[in-house]
């Protein structure tokens, strides 16, 4: 539904020129949620932005649905007001001039041939109401709360039943409680009217809980794609992996390759931990691996199994109201340890640390 | 604190001079109440009576010979409905004009990528050095019917006995007041303009909507307000004005309101007609006060549109294409008209030997003598050394007094604040024309009453110059005090600073570029104010350069006109510059003004 191919974005500002995207391409599904997830200033609203027409690409092109928006070889670019899509603002962009009611239905009368008027309120209301805000109607715009306007945002954005939408941080300026109870309700929403989303976000929640595939982009490129759940568990690289969540590192030699059901083995600065896939290494190979703290367990005294242990000592106990994180010092590294706050481990304690095979992530170089 | 117990006969002793600070602390506020009331009512007051007034001249004042027979032959005999129609026609006309071209520079400057704008950003303001008096003047010169430069060029070019354009008319009026009023309007339109969220045009674009609509639907509509009330500040300006009427429409007998209520004082042939100018000023002030009075409505409900300013902005420009040279070539042609072009006829105008059309010989002529001539005239010094004396004074006491009542206004309790806030805006609305005939009257009543002389003395002057510039100046001043966060200060009263002493070295440092901003810019007015000091000007003791040039005007004696402008044009151009430079801060740009 959407493909972007090799953008290329250059700004030239005052302080020379800025490469903001470096030959990104996505192809994103019909009905899709699709999200590009990244810190502030890599490029992820420029990429939206080139996606809605309001920035031209330096290079590359663009297609929605079965149009080619911007083609910079052939010298095709079509203006924003004729592509299908709806957009929500980072800053909400709610016309203050206009009631409710005119906000949204603002596309509906840009629409040729013209849309009639019993048809505008029925969609107008329609759209209001799967956002809840019936009943607002003839209020002016600017006398709404912050969750209210980002909202009406969203209906302005689904009204014109346009396949595809754009998300620009929109629960950026909602305070923490909202956020999450909006994440949830938008990507139901999305799902219902079986749009086409993409969704630009610095938030690793709202990308791992919204989306159907995540992008991570740094410095204007795509880091990894994947579905959250593979991004978790199996980052690509450090940035990825830290910026997804914590995380621990090792660095280590590969001792054995994994083959036909025995995982292979790694000698790590931790001490020898097995592993069981990840892309293909030779014995020998210097390696960096990745554990979420989540997945690093202490042993029950005398009950686990020995051999798989690596002893050490605890050193830090941090309370953090759902969990207990621990850190755990193994002679001249240490790792992080999420525990349940029942556990009964203190400071200094000699513990053993277990490290399940199939929770070893291996990043590729 | 902790050594009370220590001093404690020293604390008792301390206690009475706190009490009387304490005091006078409480009843200054209410001091600077009374004062600026007194400032408003006063003249407004001894105006209104006057116009009731039958006797022949204002010293001859008394009760018994009190009536409506002014505002009847001012209504009737004098036909001020004319008036009234007239002024309206330029006032619209002129806004209209004077907006426009301010609005199309600002949009150029602020939201598109026309090449060299910073040399249009710093050049429109200079405009304000350009006094009316000169501009109104440099147009005869040019556009007269009969001698202007450019009429005459274009009959010999075309061999027409049509004049191009005639300056002398309700065109030329309008012409040249809507030049006058884009500088200040600019200003004021930039900061509206660049304080719009992009993202509100980019979601119309978003929305379906083309360029064409997204203009006429949300750019302009979200403009709206903002642009009508700075309309509407101008409308004021222009009403006020008096000196291009005056150069343009007295001598042809078309009458606006200021000219009107001047003429009907100083009419060469005529008695002057004390009581029927102030029954026509009352009117004149009734008028101001009612267009005043939509302005602080517009303006009070302009909150709403406070969320014009979004987050997330990146500043955007739009692409002219092929218009980019057009752009600045149109935004260079306004910047040569209104200040090239009235320099370069005025600097001709003071060399040139004798007045004639620009030719071979005419160059051939250029001498300094019209600047000797000049300074050959016995009045000379003393008009200068009045109008230095004059504008060192009022902007000195205007900076003074507009601190003060800011500050009360802005940053006490003080319980009667809205009342001064509300009065010190009020001398916006009285146009200088009806100041001056108000204080005539006031003046010369006070004199006879205590035997004082203030009446043509340069004090009148600086009086009523304090009085007309006060509303502007409070006004910026409150809103750069209003920038300054309260913690600042508390900040210092926590290290034990008293008051007085927090506004000296918190305040007024920080407040430095608007105080010095605030200076300059009254200076300027002060020299390029004429109506006032026309009215009020007595010979020697107060005449100051403005008059010197209109009686210069009206004499005939165009070179030393000349002369003279551009010397004084050179002095604000460099006011001006500097005001740039250290007043304001430098990208507000006189946001307040
Ligand atoms: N109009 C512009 N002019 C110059 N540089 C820009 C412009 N817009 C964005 N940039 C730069 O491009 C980079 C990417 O910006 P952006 O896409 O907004 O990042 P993100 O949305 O990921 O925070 C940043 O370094 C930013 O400074
Ligand atoms: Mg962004």
């Amino acid at each position: 539904m959407i493909d972007i191919e090799n953008l290329h974005v250059r700004f030239d500002s005052e302080k020379g020129v800025v490469h903001a995207v470096r030959g990104v391409t996505i192809s994103v599904a019909p009905g899709e949620f699709y999200t590009l997830l990244g810190p502030s200033g890599c490029g992820k609203t420029t990429t939206l932005r080139c996606l809605a027409g309001l920035e031209t690409p330096s290079d590359g092109s663009i297609s929605i649905g079965d149009v080619v928006v911007h083609d910079t070889a052939r010298n095709i670019s079509i203006p924003t007001y004729r592509r299908d899509i709806g957009m929500v603002f980072q800053s909400y962009a709610i016309w203050p001039h206009l009631t409710v009611f005119e906000n949204v239905a603002f596309p509906l009368r840009e629409m040729k041939p013209d849309v009639k008027e019993a048809e505008i309120k029925r969609r107008v209301e329609n759209a209001l109401e799967l956002v809840q805000l019936s009943g607002y109607e003839t209020r002016p715009a600017p006398f709404l709360s912050g969750g209210q306007q980002q909202r009406l945002a969203l209906a302005r954005a689904i009204v014109r039943e346009a396949t595809v939408v754009l998300f620009d941080e929109p629960l950026s300026n909602l305070d923490a409680k909202l956020r999450a109870e909006t994440r949830l309700e938008l990507r139901r929403l999305v799902k219902r009217l079986g749009m086409t989303a993409l969704y630009v976000t610095h938030d690793q929640t709202e990308a791992l809980t919204m989306a159907d595939r995540v992008a991570v982009m740094c410095d204007g490129e795509i880091a990894q794609e994947a579905t959250p759940t593979e991004i978790y568990k199996r980052p690509v690289s450090r940035f990825v992996a830290s910026f997804i969540g914590q995380c621990n590192f090792a660095e280590g030699d590969v001792l054995s390759t994994p083959s036909a059901g025995t995982p292979g083995q790694i000698n790590t600065e931790w001490g020898p931990l097995s592993y069981n896939d990840g892309p293909d290494h030779n014995v020998g190979d210097k390696v960096t691996i990745a554990v979420r703290p989540e997945n690093v367990w202490l042993a029950q005294k005398g009950s686990d199994d020995a051999a798989t242990q690596i002893t050490g000592k605890v050193s830090e106990i941090i309370f953090l109201g759902e969990a207990l994180e621990c850190r755990v010092d193994l002679g001249s590294s240490n790792v992080i340890t999420r525990l349940h706050p029942s556990s009964e481990v203190a400071v200094g304690d000699t513990v053993g640390v277990i490290v399940k095979p199939q929770d070893v992530a291996i990043l590729a170089a | 604190m902790s050594n009370t117990a220590l001093d404690a006969g020293q604390t008792v002793a301390k206690k009475r001079p706190a009490n009387i600070r304490n005091l006078a602390g409480r009843f200054f506020p209410w001091a600077i109440l009374i004062l600026i009331s007194a400032m408003v009512a006063a003249p407004v007051f001894s105006l209104v009576v006057g116009a009731f007034s039958e006797s022949r001249l204002p010293n001859e004042f008394s009760l018994e010979t009190m009536g409506l027979g002014n505002f009847y032959a001012v209504w009737v005999e004098q036909r001020i409905d004319l008036v009234l129609w007239n002024t309206a026609v330029y006032v619209v006309g002129a806004t209209i004009f004077g907006i426009t071209t301010a609005a199309v520079l600002a949009w150029l400057v602020e939201r598109s990528d026309m090449p060299g704008k910073m040399w249009i950003y710093a050049g429109v303001p200079l405009g304000i050095a350009v006094p009316g008096i000169l501009h109104a003047i440099a147009w005869v010169l040019l556009l007269s019917p009969r001698s202007g430069f450019l009429n005459r060029g274009w009959m010999f070019l075309t061999g027409s006995e049509e004049a191009l354009f005639n300056v002398y008319s309700m065109g030329g009026l309008i012409f040249a007041e809507g030049l006058r009023l884009v500088p200040v309007a600019f200003l004021m339109l930039v900061p509206l303009m660049r304080s719009m969220d992009p993202s509100l045009e980019e979601a119309a674009a978003a929305s379906g909507a083309s360029p064409m609509r997204t203009i006429r639907r949300v750019t302009f509509a979200l403009l709206l307000p903002g642009v009508l009330a700075i309309a509407i500040f101008q409308a004021i300006t222009a009403i006020e004005n008096f000196e291009v009427p005056g150069i343009l429409g007295m001598p042809v007998n078309l009458h606006v309101f200021s000219t009107r209520v001047f003429n009907l004082i100083d009419n060469i042939g005529t008695i002057p007609a004390f009581g029927q100018a102030n029954a026509a000023a009352v009117f004149y002030l009734f008028i101001a006060l009612i267009i005043s009075f939509f302005y602080l409505r517009l303006v009070r409900h302009s909150e709403r549109y406070s969320i014009i300013t979004g987050k997330g902005y990146t500043p955007r420009a739009v692409r002219l294409g092929k218009w980019r040279y057009p752009a600045i070539g149109l935004a260079l042609l306004y910047l040569f008209v209104t200040i090239v072009l009235p320099f370069l006829v005025l600097l001709y105008v003071s060399l040139v030997g004798y007045l004639r059309q620009p030719s071979i010989e005419a160059f051939q002529s250029f001498s300094w003598s019209h600047y000797e001539a000049v300074f050959r005239q016995p009045r000379v010094g003393r008009v200068l050394w009045n109008t230095v004396s004059l504008t060192f004074l009022t902007a000195t006491t205007v900076t003074v007094l507009s601190f003060i009542v800011a500050y009360i206004i802005v940053r006490t309790r003080f319980r009667a604040r809205y009342a001064l806030d509300v009065l010190s805006f009020m001398p916006h609305s009285i146009p200088g024309i009806v100041l001056g005939l108000a204080l005539f009257w006031l003046l010369i009543q006070f004199d006879n009453l205590t035997g004082a002389s203030t009446f043509g003395s340069l004090y009148s002057l600086v009086i009523g110059f304090t009085i007309l510039f006060l509303s502007y100046s409070v006004r910026a001043m409150s809103v750069a005090m209003i920038q300054v966060h309260p913690d600042l200060e508390d900040a210092a009263k926590m290290c034990g600073a008293p008051p007085w002493r927090v506004a000296l070295r918190i305040f007024a440092p920080l407040l430095m570029p608007t105080l010095v901003g605030i200076w300059i810019y009254v200076a300027m007015l002060s020299v390029r104010f004429i109506s006032l000091p026309l009215i009020l000007s007595q010979g020697g003791n107060n005449e100051v350069l403005g008059v010197m040039i209109w009686s210069l005007w009206d004499n005939g004696n165009i070179n030393s006109v000349g002369a003279i402008g551009i010397m004084l044009m050179s002095v604000m151009f460099a006011l001006a510059l500097s005001l740039r430079m250290f007043g304001f801060g430098q990208n507000k740009g006189g946001g307040a003004i």
